[in-house]
Parts: structure tokens; sequence; C-alpha cells
């Protein structure tokens, strides 16, 4: 999960772990490259608005090196989506998932029948 | 564009035609109808018509006088009383035609000077037709900037108190300490009051933008130390997040008249954006101090800082510098737009900024000490 609130990453990974899954998270792509060599996960939750680095910045940078074909990346995110959805799927995303349509154990469920 | 100055022109009395040698030799006009002539002496109707009259009629008289015979004067006297008649009607015909040369003169030039009125009315409507069209695309970028900001602004509280609600309505939070679930709740009650802090704002722009702020009945006796150590604590825990470092620098009891409610959310949005801009292990500094009779406060961040250009529209209605927009930060661009009415509201207070992109913003404002 790249995200950089605290409230919002206490929050998803508490209800994930207790469904099951493992949570690691990154505020900026050197913590991502780290996390992908090191724990080989099976999908990333990218937000978008972010610290230094945005998250349209990391998906380039995922990209670039060919890992969202590997990986699928989720675009997990507050920001209005009409637009935005189609430009980020040209960028590498699988997904555009907004946080408002989906609580905590719903983005569990989806998940899991995502990656079935 | 024609000179109306009282240079005198063609058609009013009193006129001299400077190209005429007649009338530069003489300085006046010899005729009424000159004064609506502008021909050289040369091209002159009087010369081409009535001095030829002249020449012939000299011309006979010299006959008259050498030929002899009856038969032969009464030709000559007939031929000179038809040339005196010519001259006459000539003469008559030459002030018309001048005339009438220079009505469509006049009319010729008033046309010219309607086309070129007309071309630059034209011109003057399109430039402002495009002009208002940039403002139009400008505003429309600014709003659809600014929904953006703010649909995200608004939705991220939103999102989190409703997850945590959720959590403890479906059960998950029966599964955590007591600590935990208090912790939640602790969050959930800050996501409220950035969502409080945010309608706020945007409810605040939108009435100011309508008046000016008035704070005349609500002024008070209020100790500006007080207020900044709070805005510094309230601010801390986020600063601490970022492992950056809030030096506050405030000079004890310093009193001013104030509006503790606007002021406190004035400053508080400094604070705020102080803390937002500036990059983690960074320092934030916080100067308030006493100069004779002012309060000033000084708010340093080391962040982003504004670029030059964009310095003179920061304190408007959603004006975000690009490079903020660039690092998608959080900010509706209507915190400095607020916090400049607010400022101005205080009887002799005022704001401004040093910046240096890439170098960090220092906010600076004064208030009427008592």
């Amino acid at each position: 999960m790249v995200e950089d609130d605290p409230d919002q990453i206490l929050m998803y990974r508490t209800q994930l772990e207790l469904d099951g899954f493992m949570v690691f998270d990154a505020k900026k792509y050197a913590d991502v490259e780290k996390i992908l060599a090191k724990e080989k996960p099976d999908m990333v939750l990218l937000d978008l608005v972010l610290g230094a680095e945005s998250g349209e910045d990391i998906l380039k940078k995922l990209n670039a090196k060919h890992i969202t074909d590997v990986l699928p990346v989720i675009v997990f995110t507050n920001l209005k989506s009409d637009k935005d959805e189609q430009k980020f799927i040209k960028l590498g995303a699988r997904e555009y998932w907004p946080k408002t349509k989906l609580l905590p154990r719903q983005l569990s469920d989806v998940i899991m029948r995502f990656l079935k | 564009m024609k000179n109306h100055k009282k240079k005198l022109e063609a058609g009013e009395a009193g006129y001299l035609n400077k190209n005429c040698w007649l009338v530069k030799n003489l300085n006046y006009s010899p005729y009424k109808r000159c004064q609506y002539c502008k021909f050289r002496f040369r091209n002159c109707l009087f010369l081409h018509y009535q001095a030829i009259s002249l020449i012939l009629i000299f011309f006979f008289l010299g006959l008259f006088l050498l030929i002899e015979g009856r038969v032969s004067s009464l030709i000559i006297i007939t031929i000179f009383t038809l040339v005196i008649v010519y001259g006459y009607f000539f003469n008559k015909s030459t002030g018309k035609i001048i005339e009438a040369n220079f009505a469509q003169t006049k009319a010729k030039e008033a046309l010219e000077e309607l086309t070129e009125n007309l071309e630059e009315k034209v011109k003057e409507q399109t430039e402002d037709i495009v002009e208002n069209n940039k403002k139009l695309e400008r505003l429309l970028k600014v709003k659809s900037e600014f929904l953006d900001i703010a649909s995200h602004q608004l939705r991220t509280p939103v999102s989190v108190i409703c997850g945590i609600l959720d959590m403890f309505k479906s059960g998950t939070m029966d599964k955590l300490p007591k600590e935990k679930q208090m912790s939640f709740i602790g969050n959930a009650f800050s996501k409220g009051q950035k969502l409080n802090a945010v309608i706020n704002d945007i409810l605040d722009a939108s009435d100011l933008d309508e008046k000016e702020l008035d704070l005349k009945n609500s002024l008070e006796d209020l100790d500006l130390s007080a207020s900044v150590s709070n805005i510094v604590s309230y601010n801390q825990p986020e600063a601490e997040q970022k492992k950056i470092k809030i030096i506050a620098d405030i000079t004890p009891g310093i009193m001013i008249k104030g509006d503790k409610k606007y002021l406190e959310q004035a400053i508080g949005n400094l604070v705020d954006n102080a803390v937002k801009y500036t990059p983690e292990n960074k320092e934030v500094s916080i100067k308030l101090s006493r100069i004779d009779k002012v309060a000033q406060l000084e708010i340093k961040d080391s962040g982003i800082g504004i670029p030059g250009k964009e310095q003179k529209i920061l304190f408007r209605k959603f004006s975000r510098a690009s490079n903020a927009k660039e690092l998608h930060t959080d900010g509706s661009g209507l915190g400095l737009f607020i916090v400049k009415k607010v400022i101005n509201a205080h009887p002799g207070a005022k704001i401004w900024f040093e910046s240096k992109e890439g170098r960090g913003t220092t906010f600076f404002v004064q208030l009427s000490a008592i």
C-alpha cells in the first residue's frame, strides 16, 4: 500500500490483516522498490496524493521498468476519477478504485476477488 | 488621425492655402473660394480657365485697335463680348468646381476616418473578446483544479470516518483491544475536524468573496502569544509525523486587539502551510516579538518556495503555486486568500512574504499591539 496518511494506513491495514492479508506500506518509490524485492507482493494499492513524489511519478517509474506488466498496480485514490481513470490505465495501472466507494471490508472483498 | 488643434483646415474662414504661390506672396486669399482650395498654384483653376479668357480679351482688344473697317470691328466686338461672358460664367463655375472638389475631399477623408475608426474598434473588440476568452479559460481551469483538490480534501476525511464507523458497525473493531479502538475513534475525530476546517474554508472564502470582512464589532483584547503557542501545539503532531522540528520563539504576554476566531484561523493556515510544504527532517521557525507598538509574527518554512512570477497572485482566491500543484499536496488555494482578508480587517495590520524557489518562504504578519 503506497499511502502517506497514517490514519488511512492504520485503518486499511487493520481490516486487511484481520482478513488474512499481509500489508506493507510505502510512501515513496524507494520504499516500493525495497518491498518489491524483499516481500514479493501480489499487488500494489497506489494512492496519488503523496508527499514529494506523487503516485503518478511512482506509477511511471514502475511502468518504465515493466513491473506493471507482471504485478497488478491499482490506483486507489480520492481524486476525481472521471477523466483520470483512462490516463492512469494508459500509464500501466490495472484498475482505478475510488476510496469513497470502498469501505475497508469492501476493499478486502474486492482484493480477494481481484486476486482470484 | 486629424490634428484638431488651432491650425485652420481647408473650408474654414481665414484658411490660407500654403501650397499656393499667390496666397503665400499676398498672405491672403484673392477669392472667397480659395478657402476651399488645397491645390498648388500651377494647378489653380483660375489660371486654367480665367487666365485664358483674359489672354483672349487682350488679344481681341489688340486686334480691334489694329484692324480697321466696321465689319471687322463688329466681329471683334462680338467675339470680345462673348469672351467676357464666357469668362464670367467660367469664373462662376470655377468656384462651384472648387467647392464640389472640396466637399468630395472632405467626404473621402470622413469615410477614411470612419473606416480607420471602424477597423480600430473591430480590432479593440476582437482583443477584448480574446482577453475575455482567456480569462474564462483560466477561470475554468482554476475551477476544475479547485474541484479536483476540494473533492480530494472532502473525500479523504469522509472515507476514513465512514470506514472507521463501518468497522465498528460490522464488528471488526470487536476483534481489537480497547486502546486500539480508542485510537481509531481519535483518528475519526481528527478527520472530522479536518473536514470541518475544509468546509469552513470553502464557506468563508465564498462569503468573503462577496464583501470585505468587517471585524470592528468583534475586536477584543487578545493574548496573541497564547494564541500562537496553541496553534504551534496543534500543529506539533503533524510536524512530528513528518519529522519536522518546529522552532518556536514566542515572546510571552503580547496583547493585541483582534478577532480571536478569525485571527487564529489565519495564523493556523500559515503554520499549517509551513508544515505542509516543508520536507521531512527539515525545520519550521515561528517567531513572535514586539517592536515598539507592533506585534510581529514570522513564520519561516524550509519548503519549495514560490516561483517569482506567481508571487503577485498568491493571495488571490484559488491561487496555488505551480510547484505546490506538482507536489500533489492537499490545498484548495483558499487558505492564503482568507488569511489576507482577515489580516486586512484588523486596523493597522499587514502581511507580506519573502520567498525563493527551492529555498523556502517566510510570512510576516504585523498587528497593532496594546
